[in-house]
């Protein structure tokens, strides 16, 4: 025992007295690695942000001479109302839609692990399977299911006598639909996950637990539920920053209208740029909903950074 | 399991009807309009199976190729998914392997850098991406939309990757090689590599689909209809004015969605778990 510590200790000292030149020696083929996938990455994603960033003192348009003007397109952010508008009804979407998507996953692990075999393969691929859909055509399928003259729903209340409800525009129907629609898509995600963690849970804990007497709910509030904990942070995490970003399904099902009724921060990025052609303003948008799922992102890192350091 | 009833075993089978029923309703109502003649989807008492009154048939499906230049939108979308695919997985293989193998001064920064691109919120970038195109111009072209969905499907393939590098090879097999005299780099091409196709084609399936799946880069970085993808054209289909075809739209919906669902049908069994962390 005394002698493993003094060679961890002398194997750590070994490691302090390596300058860093000696490790990128000992290390040159790590960097020739990893140089494309940085080069690539530095081509589309950390230039494009800076010069996103150097945009927005500007007046940006293609092409063109761009000139400074300061602050301005801070200011304009901060007085206009649909963006305080967007940012509240956005946090309301991401809100709900991020907590149903883990609940309802949740729900689908644990029904899951009821099954085995195949009979469990065949059953995961048909509930996940809207996870895998385009958002696109998860847009369209809800649009035409919730379509006031032909949908699905509305073809049984003409079987019912009753009129039609306009889902995608009547009062609170748009903000119901979109956030139903968004769970519906990914669910799955969660369900993947928790899937993957509920069968990595040693079996043999829960036959302990039978024979010391814990009856069901026991075993899933002392077994189960800590072994959910850091799935449950990463699923967050994840989710929050894929729904702030969700662009085509909510776009599909109603462009942020009707109006400006249901516009999500994404929706207004896409509408500032591409149809006002007012990029520099769009990119402050954007720095907005960068900050968002950055801070998700922070959580992510945070909560991964204990099984990362089993490996290194 | 343990203590198992018969009344659990019915609740869960319940449950698990429920959650099929609502995964599945949505779709069926697409599929259904697929198979049956347009007037009679956009009738007040439109039919509720294809079956009903005479109602069914593929017209849908045989049109959509001769009406529209579908031919050219799932054409394109293969091509773009293939070449984007390919571009993603030459990058992130030997990326994915340095983070995880590999010790080297920065990196840990990079793979939480990596972790931030997994996250990002890309309709962003696609204000500054998009004036970067139009300056090397790579607007409105093939190559360009390959560019960009390379670079989009690229942190998930390094995510998928490296988390196989680091837990289904072992580390010995590695160092057996470099004992023998192999360099790492002949260690990586002669030993790592032909052991690790199963985890790159997992890989590239989810590249695929990633590439397949994405509206938002192809819809804004092209305009001409020649350039368009599959999901862009049901897009424009729905938006314009004209007299909707709606079972031809939803025939190309069901061509969207199938491929995607029967391959991750297919495959579950070996890659729905490795998706832990995507």
């Amino acid at each position: 025992m005394a002698q493993e510590t003094s060679t961890q200790a002398r194997a750590e000292r070994y490691l302090e007295d390596r300058t860093l030149r000696d490790r990128i020696e000992e290390n040159w083929v790590g960097y020739v690695f990893i140089v494309p996938v940085f080069a690539m990455f530095t081509l589309l994603f950390y230039y494009p942000i800076v010069r996103g960033i150097r945009m927005t003192f500007t007046e940006y348009s293609l092409g063109g001479v761009n000139p400074f003007v300061g602050l301005d397109n801070y200011a304009w952010l901060l007085t206009n109302d649909l963006f305080f508008y967007s940012l509240g009804w956005t946090l309301i979407f991401v809100f709900s839609t991020t907590v149903l998507q883990l609940l309802v996953g949740l729900m689908v692990a644990l029904l899951l692990n009821e099954l085995a075999g195949r009979r469990r393969q065949w059953m995961s691929a048909v509930v996940m399977s809207p996870y895998f859909a385009a958002s696109i055509a998860g847009g369209v399928l809800w649009y035409w299911f919730l379509h006031p003259n032909f949908g699905f729903i509305t073809r049984i209340f003409v079987e019912l006598n009753m009129p039609p409800i306009y889902f995608l525009n009547e009062g609170l129907w748009p903000f119901v639909s979109l956030i139903l629609a968004q769970t519906w898509h990914d669910y799955a995600y969660a369900a993947i996950i928790y899937t993957a963690a509920l069968a990595s849970i040693p079996r043999a804990q829960y036959e302990a637990a039978a024979i010391e007497g814990a009856n069901r709910i026991r075993r899933f509030r002392d077994i189960t539920v800590p072994h959910l904990l850091i799935p449950t942070i990463i699923i967050l995490a994840i989710r929050t920053a894929y729904n702030i970003s969700e662009f085509a399904q909510p776009f599909q099902m109603t462009g942020g209208g009707p109006g400006t009724k249901t516009m999500l921060l994404s929706i207004l990025t896409y509408q500032v740029a591409f149809v006002n052609l007012q990029f520099s303003r769009a990119y402050v948008i954007g720095i907005a909903m960068m900050l968002i799922s950055m801070t998700a992102a922070v959580i992510y890192v945070v909560s991964i950074r204990q099984e990362e350091e089993l490996y290194i | 399991m343990i203590n198992e009833t018969r009344r659990n075993r019915y609740l869960v089978y319940l449950g698990l009807a429920v959650v099929t029923f609502v995964a599945l309703l949505p779709y069926y109502w697409v599929v259904r309009t697929s198979m049956i003649s347009n007037t009679a989807a956009a009738g007040l008492y439109s039919p509720w199976v294809p079956f009903q009154d005479g109602a069914f048939t593929l017209d849908a499906y045989s049109s959509m190729w001769s009406n529209y230049n579908f031919p050219v939108y799932f054409r394109n979308s293969i091509i773009v998914s293939l070449s984007s695919t390919l571009l993603a997985l030459v990058f992130a293989i030997p990326g994915a392997y340095a983070f995880a193998r590999l010790d080297f001064p920065g990196r840990q920064l990079l793979f939480y850098t990596t972790v931030f691109t997994l996250m990002f919120p890309w309709i962003v970038i696609t204000v500054p991406v998009y004036g970067i195109f139009y300056d090397l111009g790579l607007l409105n072209s093939l190559v360009g939309v390959i560019i960009a969905l390379a670079i989009f499907i690229q942190p998930v393939c390094i995510w998928l990757l490296q988390g196989f590098f680091r837990q289904g090879i072992p580390k010995n097999i590695e160092e057996a090689a470099l004992i023998d005299g192999t360099s790492e780099l002949g260690a990586f091409f002669r030993v790592v590599l032909p052991l690790s196709m199963p985890a790159v084609a997992a890989t590239a399936l989810f590249a695929f689909l990633g590439a397949w799946n994405n509206f938002t880069w192809v819809f804004i970085l092209t305009s001409d209809q020649q350039y368009r993808t599959a999901t862009v054209a049901i897009y424009y289909v729905l938006a314009s004015d004209v007299l909707r075809e709606w079972n031809i739209l939803m025939a190309a919906v069901v061509l969207l969605v199938l491929p995607p669902v029967i391959f991750y049908g297919l495959s579950n069994r070996y890659v729905g778990e490795g998706l832990g962390g995507v």
